[in-house]
């Protein structure tokens, strides 16, 4: 194992593995791109240092024994594990493309017809580990786990924080992003398949809005605060999907992705706009009518019953409007969040326990 | 209507930067909501970064999830200063037990300015400074009394309200809000005369100027972090 001139304690290759270069910095690990030395093949290599006698070495080596059972084209397969000299690596296909948190933060808001289609893809990599028996709990689900490949497939990395389901499960350590994961998953208690649920909603809140729920205040919108933004049936998909009651979630993927495919947009927004129109339509007639009454009421005619009734007819139209306005869409106080920028050298959310 | 801004977050001559600072904005059912705060972690003390960034955090969360209720009713200045004081009372008291129970010191000051639609409010504790920049450059906080040290700060000592000072936004209006690095090494003419309203016409601009500012400041000498946030209005 020879080491990298100027980058610290980094080795020119591990086993028959050359490290290219630096992907990314995990919290327990780093993500090298590796290639092999004969079949001249790149992957994705997690390393974790020290990682030989330690809690480390147990994570990465839990991860391998997850991966390992996964056999599915939309994740990315686990090639190799090597123990060496204090340091444990996994080796993994390597994907190419962008993550969909980049994609998310260059196009955000999004068509409502777009986001469905990426939620659909989404859920259905979830639903596929929520059937698994046993079931796999991902508990980390957020954009920069998904990669859109240059074929446009997307596909799940990083299985760091997923957990298999034996029956029960203990209670267990508090994982996840704050603002994807769930309270009940934040406060370190026992999670189930609705928790990638709530994340998956506030991925699909993210994308519709544009709002980043990992800022502060670590809270993805709601259906209210979306509001006009998107179709009524999306909006309470995703207040269903962010409940903090675990009950009120779809139970697991597949039940969101069932619910994701009885929505069509499209044919919602036309039955709105339709209603916008009958009822801008109505409000001129009458506006129209109201004026020939008082047109004839100024030069000194009597108002007949036929008058009455119209003028009745009148009002009636323009407190309908005035009801279905403060009422009919029920409206959040804030309408949209913007420039949510923060400059802080300090790690992770709230006071650091060392 | 804040039309840009810049913002310049330095380390300086140290190894981290101590400061911390936001910018947050949501349009809603009153108007236009912005708010900018510079938090600087007490230079010295021990985990200064995570006094302000602790503040910098809760204040995020409290323009978003309590500043609304404050705002259901319309807009008051005595409700907005009751429902952030009792934000920051807590705050100041998790620091507090935070330090005690590390046996160290950490704090922070804070200087916040909040618009709402053409009006603003300013809060301030400490010796980070805030300024209206328009013909003229006018201070909007007092300045700290001599000698060395904070004597009003969040998470060390006793908690003293904050200093609050309320105005409207006039038209061109720019304002700068800084940690006192940026002080150190300069006077309000050299601050007027890189920001002044008639050579900041666009964010490059007021990107530039900042940067300008912290070069001067290092250049003579300054060692603190250097942290800024310059806001223009239309």
């Amino acid at each position: 194992m020879e080491k990298r001139k100027g980058e610290g304690e980094m080795p020119d290759r591990i086993g028959r593995y050359r490290l290219l270069h630096e992907l990314g910095k995990g919290g327990m690990s780093d993500v090298w791109l590796a290639e092999h030395e004969e079949l001249h093949a790149c992957f994705a290599m997690k390393i974790a240092f020290g990682a030989a006698e330690g809690r480390l070495r147990k994570l990465l080596r839990g991860e391998a024994e997850r991966m390992k059972g996964i056999h599915d084209p939309r994740i990315p397969y686990l090639a190799d594990l090597i123990e060496e000299d204090g340091l444990t690596a996994l080796v993994m296909e390597y994907v190419d493309g962008i993550t969909l948190e980049r994609y998310i933060r260059k196009n955000a808001p999004m068509d409502e017809k777009e986001a469905l289609a990426i939620m659909k893809r989404l859920c259905g990599i979830t639903a596929f580990l929520h059937a698994e028996r046993p079931q796999i709990l991902y508990r980390d689900i957020k954009p920069s786990n998904f990669m859109i490949g240059e074929g446009g497939e997307i596909r799940l990395l990083d299985f760091g924080t997923a957990l298999l389901e034996r029956g029960c499960l203990r209670k267990e350590e508090a994982a996840g992003t704050a603002g994807y994961a769930p309270p009940e998953q934040l406060r370190g208690e026992r999670v189930r398949a609705d928790a990638d649920v709530y994340a998956l909603g506030a991925v699909y809140s993210y994308m519709l809005s544009g709002t980043d729920p990992a800022k502060p205040p670590f809270r993805a919108a709601g259906g209210k605060e979306l509001g006009r933004m998107v179709s009524r049936g999306a909006g309470r998909l995703i207040d269903d999907c962010l409940s903090a009651d675990p009950d009120r979630r779809p139970a697991d993927a597949s039940v969101l992705l069932e619910r994701l495919g009885k929505l069509h947009p499209e044919r919602e927004s036309l039955l709105a706009r339709a209603e916008g129109t009958l009822y801008r339509a109505a409000l001129w007639i009458n506006i129209l009518f109201a004026s020939v009454l008082v047109y004839f009421r100024y030069y000194g005619h009597p108002m007949s019953g036929a008058e009455k009734v119209c003028a009745a007819t009148v009002l009636a139209v323009l407190v309908w409007g005035m009801i279905r306005e403060r009422f009919g869409t029920e409206r959040a106080f804030i309408l949209s969040r913007s420039w949510n920028i923060v400059f802080t050298e300090k790690e992770g959310i709230g006071l650091p326990e060392t | 209507m804040v039309l840009f801004y810049s913002a310049l977050h330095e380390r300086g001559r140290r190894e981290k930067n101590e400061d911390s600072m936001a910018l947050h904005r949501m349009e809603t059912r009153i108007g236009e909501v912005t708010m900018a705060l510079v938090c600087d972690g007490m230079g010295g003390e021990q985990a200064g970064e995570v006094a302000s960034g602790y503040v910098v955090e809760q204040l995020s969360i409290w323009f978003y999830d309590s500043l609304p209720e404050a705002l259901q009713r319309g807009y008051s200045a005595k409700r907005i200063r009751k429902s952030l004081q009792r934000t920051l009372f807590r705050v100041h008291e998790e620091l507090r037990q935070y330090a005690a129970e590390r046996v160290i010191r950490c704090g922070t000051t804070l200087t916040m300015l909040l618009m709402i639609g053409k009006r603003y409010l300013l809060f301030h504790c400490g010796d980070s400074m805030a300024f209206s920049i328009r013909r003229r450059i006018c201070a909007l906080v007092p300045r700290q009394g001599t000698g060395s040290g904070v004597e009003r700060c969040i998470g060390i000592g006793r908690f003293y309200p904050l200093y609050c000072r309320a105005g409207c936004v006039r038209g061109r209006e720019g304002f700068l809000l800084s940690s006192d690095g940026l002080r150190e090494k300069t006077g309000t003419e050299d601050l007027f005369g890189a920001l002044c309203t008639d050579r900041i016409k666009n964010r490059e601009d007021a990107e530039r100027a900042l940067r300008n500012l912290a070069q001067t400041v290092l250049r003579r000498g300054g060692g603190d972090n250097i942290s800024a946030l310059y806001l223009r209005c239309g």
